[in-house]
């Protein structure tokens, strides 16, 4: 027989253990999601309340004395927000990689530490690539034709 | 939180081309004078109001006697054969050398000789720093001119050629602070003008024509002891000057 403390002794789970040995663990978030989910309806609710908000129709307000709030501009704006970033999706903020002026200069004082025949090398190169890149196919850009955005 | 899409640069080996060309063009014009003259400096023609400002002549046309510059081969006005301007490129690269740290050169008008000189002591405060370069003729306000000559160059220099490097320009006395801190300053003929300084440099313009050329000369001459070098320009005059040029000068 095992110790009492052996590892052998642990057994799965079963729904007979329920009057015993309690619930199993539950992740609490996982749980609260699901409520969230089940209550509203997979989330209807909340977006028939942002929609009549974004109508400006009346709510009804239980909480405050006049029992009824008529949304304002700022409310039904964000409702509109609300609304479109989960019916598209954020927009997508695009930076464009500059080439700041540092960067610049850093480049220039390596290229001046260079001996020229190292920098007319280099050019060399570079020259050959661009020349071959200018031959070759272009690749087709992801989102043209209709296809995914990148 | 927001999606971020980044671009690429799609331009980078061109950009890193040009800049190799930058670095090669800045070089030259740091270690060759007349390379730096043709690429980048220009000059002010007064008789020519309709485009004034001209790049640095390197050529005359053999056909109708204009001054081209610009390194171009030929004649803008009527495509022909150029003839460069081999005095002023020998007197510049020899210039450079500072040896002898001493030059006379006797010339005429409308030889470019003044703004040759202006420019190579603008050139030699961009490559050196700390370089102290006066400009001195008979009086404050020609001076003065000199000195508003280097100025136009400078501010008209591309950057690779050393332009945006002005740091200051005053006019009481008329001087240029350069970013390196060279200064070119603009003095009045004289013994004691340029005795509290030490001269790098000293362009003395029309030296003929000066009140007291022999003493401002014994004045100006411990710059040369030191180290330093000095450029007397003059039209054909006679007394100091014809001395000089003609070597029989004991000052």
């Amino acid at each position: 027989m095992a110790h009492a403390n052996s590892l052998a002794n642990l057994r799965p789970w079963t729904p007979e253990d329920r009057t015993h040995r309690g619930q199993p663990f539950r992740n609490a978030q996982t749980v609260l999601i699901q409520y969230i989910r089940h209550q509203s309806k997979d989330g209807a609710e909340m977006v028939d309340f942002m929609f009549r908000v974004l109508r400006g129709e009346t709510i009804k307000a239980p909480g405050l004395r006049r029992k009824r709030a008529s949304p304002t501009i700022r409310d039904r704006m964000h409702a509109a927000d609300w609304l479109a970033n989960r019916a598209f999706g954020l927009p997508k903020e695009t930076i464009e990689v500059s080439d700041p002026e540092g960067a610049r200069q850093e480049r220039l004082t390596l290229l001046a530490s260079l001996p020229s025949e190292a920098r007319q090398a280099l050019r060399a190169i570079l020259s050959e690539a661009l020349a071959a890149q200018a031959l070759a196919p272009r690749p087709i850009a992801p989102g043209a034709n209709g296809g995914p955005h990148a | 939180m927001r999606d971020t899409v980044l671009l690429a640069d799609d331009h980078a080996a061109e950009r890193l081309v040009d800049e190799i060309d930058y670095v090669e063009r800045a070089t030259a014009y740091a270690t060759d004078p007349w390379a730096w003259l043709a690429g980048c400096v220009t000059t002010v023609d007064e008789l020519d109001g309709a485009n004034p400002v001209k790049p640095f002549p390197t050529g005359v046309c053999r056909a109708c006697a204009r001054y081209v510059g610009g390194g171009v081969s030929q004649c803008p006005v009527c495509s022909g054969a150029l003839v460069p301007l081999t005095y002023l490129r020998d007197l510049a690269r020899q210039w450079a050398t500072g040896v002898p740290p001493l030059l006379l050169v006797p010339k005429a008008r409308r030889m470019r000789m003044t703004w040759l000189f202006v420019a190579l002591h603008v050139w030699l405060a961009l490559q050196r720093p700390h370089a102290a370069i006066f400009f001195v003729s008979s009086k404050e306000e020609k001076s003065a001119e000199l000195i508003e000559r280097a100025h136009g160059i400078l501010r008209r220099l591309p950057p690779e050629g050393g332009g945006g490097r002005l740091g200051d320009h005053k006019n009481n006395p008329p001087r240029l602070l350069l970013d390196n801190g060279a200064t070119l300053t603009g003095v009045a003929e004289g013994a004691d003008q340029l005795r509290q300084y030490t001269a790098t440099a000293i362009l003395a313009d029309e030296f003929g024509t000066w009140n007291w050329p022999r003493a401002a000369f014994s004045a100006m001459k411990p710059c040369l002891d030191g180290g330093g070098r000095m450029t007397l320009l003059s039209s054909a005059w006679p007394g100091t000057w014809a001395e000089m040029v003609r070597g029989e000068f004991l000052g």
